[in-house]
């Protein structure tokens, strides 16, 4: 499995700012057909629906992409793409999405991370994905 | 008068909505969610304008826009980008690929319409 290059990393992390850009934009755009919609209840409703979930998403996204930061910042680890991008879904909740689980139940933070423990706390958020499949 | 039809292409869901839900009382709409759709949809349909997300599965808006441009029937259709997260070389780059305009979300419907009736003016 070949580790990522820095222009790599480069790339990763402007594909998920350009995500990032995607969910402010529909939060922009929900709020400003939100703003037109004053005389219909029910299309506001699921307007504002809307909405909270580009909220969540969006802090998602900013927390996910800060994780990753930290971590990658504060160790000489390499990682290769493939672990990136399961460890980016699972700080963005795309793995623990409709679980009260977050990644940081999982470890602490701020202590030094190993590659190992950030690979054995994915194959953990996995197992109780499929567990809770069956 | 017959309204102005618009396609809109972009693989996202909540953004092709949010624009049907701006334009749809001024243009007719029509939507693909890939490259390759939207060049399928240009050859069968007549077309005055197109909004075209930069970043599509498959085939990029840069790829698409060269498709485009090659074709003599669409060399004058206005194109316009819109995409997240941009540097000004992107941009520029956009600009030079042959698109008429571009769009940097999130924007306001506001400049979405200015941008679009600016771009039919000149065809």
């Amino acid at each position: 499995m070949g580790y990522l290059t820095e222009k790599q990393i480069q790339e990763l992390l402007q594909s998920w700012l350009h995500e990032l850009g995607n969910r402010l934009h529909s939060l922009s755009g929900y709020s400003q057909i939100l703003s037109r919609k004053q005389g219909d209840p029910e299309k506001q409703a699921r307007l504002i629906d809307k909405i909270e979930v580009g909220v969540q998403g969006t802090l998602e996204t900013g927390e996910a992409l800060k994780t990753f930061l930290s971590v990658w910042s504060g160790s000489n680890l390499r990682y290769s793409k493939e672990e990136v991008e399961l460890l980016l879904n699972a700080l963005c909740g795309k793995l623990l999405r409709g679980k009260s689980l977050k990644f940081s139940n999982f470890f602490d933070q701020s202590a030094a991370i190993s590659r190992e423990q950030v690979m054995q706390t994915l194959h953990k958020v996995l197992e109780l994905q499929s567990k809770e499949g069956e | 008068m017959s309204l102005k039809r618009i396609l809109i292409v972009d693989d996202v869901e909540d953004n092709r909505v949010i624009l049907q839900d701006w334009l749809e009382e001024d243009y007719e709409l029509f939507q693909a969610a890939t490259g390759v759709e939207a060049l399928e949809f240009l050859e069968q349909e007549s077309i005055d304008l197109v909004l075209l997300d930069l970043s599509l599965p498959e085939m990029s808006g840069l790829e698409v826009i060269e498709k485009i441009r090659k074709s003599p029937k669409f060399l004058n259709l206005p194109v316009i980008a819109v995409t997240a997260y941009t540097s000004s070389a992107d941009e520029s780059e956009a600009l030079k690929a042959g698109f008429d305009a571009f769009l940097a979300k999130p924007f306001k419907v506001k400049l979405l319409f200015e941008t679009i009736e600016a771009a039919l003016k000149e065809t």
